[in-house]
């Protein structure tokens, strides 16, 4: 069953979303975005600009969070804002967890939205995205 | 440092035929298994009467003028030192498979920040018949200043 905006209270978490990158999730990334800068795709660049390695792409990590917020709400065409901060960068090996929660809900216009407030942090509490929100359409 | 006068800059329209498999490619890259892109059954009886995009999908068609301005000669980024540094999207419809998609971009704001650079690019991007689908506004940060 889908969620619903009556059901829904400020302060509700959504099922979080953890998964372990690799260096194979980061060149699929690459191959269906299009995006293939080296500082994702290859280690020995991403060392020579300082980058300690590779780093998945920030775009990746909002994805994977949209997916979380999508797993929520079910249909994705309910979402209708969405805005991150790419505050550190995720890298293979880390295990990266998304979260979300209720921040607000208000009609507007006779449309019933749910705000979220969203975020990503690697296993070691890194922040990876911050200053995340999600207007959704219940 | 980049010059400021390139602030309002504009780039050139870039038009993206949103293809099924594609699209699944995509969700399948951010981990997003769900009818709503997958099932064409499922996606035949939804309102949408088709499957729908991954939202993020926009990474794909909105923010493709992006390029345009990492490679600008006149601009000169350092790429190798630019990261994505902030995304802002407004998904006002889904998009379709067969929905061709015609973005036009522009450079919104540059400013220095301690050793960083930010430029800021907003994309929007409209359908076949006109409509308003989806505005995408970026911040990159070039690394110690361009």
């Amino acid at each position: 069953m889908a969620v619903s905006y009556d059901d829904v209270k400020v302060g509700d978490e959504i099922p979080s979303f953890s998964i372990e990158l690799n260096q194979m999730m980061l060149w699929m990334y690459s191959g269906a975005s299009g995006d293939f800068n080296p500082i994702h795709n290859d280690k020995e660049f991403g060392e020579k600009v300082g980058l300690g390695g590779t780093i998945a792409h920030g775009l990746s990590s909002m994805g994977r969070m949209q997916k979380t917020i999508v797993d929520w709400i079910e249909d994705p065409g309910k979402l209708k804002r969405f805005m991150v901060r790419f505050n550190s960068p995720a890298r293979p090996g880390d295990t990266v967890t998304f979260w979300g929660k209720v921040k607000d809900k208000k009609e507007e216009d006779g449309k019933k939205l749910v705000v979220l407030e969203v975020g990503a942090m690697n296993q070691d509490g890194a922040v990876i995205l911050s200053k995340g929100e999600a207007v959704v359409e219940l | 440092m980049i010059d400021h006068k390139f602030i309002g800059k504009e780039y050139p329209v870039h038009v993206y035929e949103i293809g099924r498999e594609k699209m699944k490619e995509y969700a399948l890259a951010i981990d997003n298994e769900n009818p709503y892109y997958f099932d064409k059954d499922f996606g035949a009886k939804t309102t949408y009467g088709d499957n729908i995009a991954p939202p993020n999908f926009a990474a794909v068609y909105n923010l493709a003028g992006c390029a345009d301005m990492f490679f600008d000669q006149e601009l000169k980024l350092n790429f190798g030192m630019l990261v994505h540094g902030e995304q802002d999207f407004e998904f006002i419809k889904p998009v379709k498979p067969g929905d061709v998609i015609t973005t036009t971009g522009k450079i919104t704001d540059i400013a220095e920040k301690g050793n960083n650079d930010v430029i800021k690019f907003e994309a929007r991007s409209v359908n076949q018949d006109g409509e308003l689908m989806t505005i995408g506004r970026a911040a990159f940060v070039i690394r110690g200043g361009n």
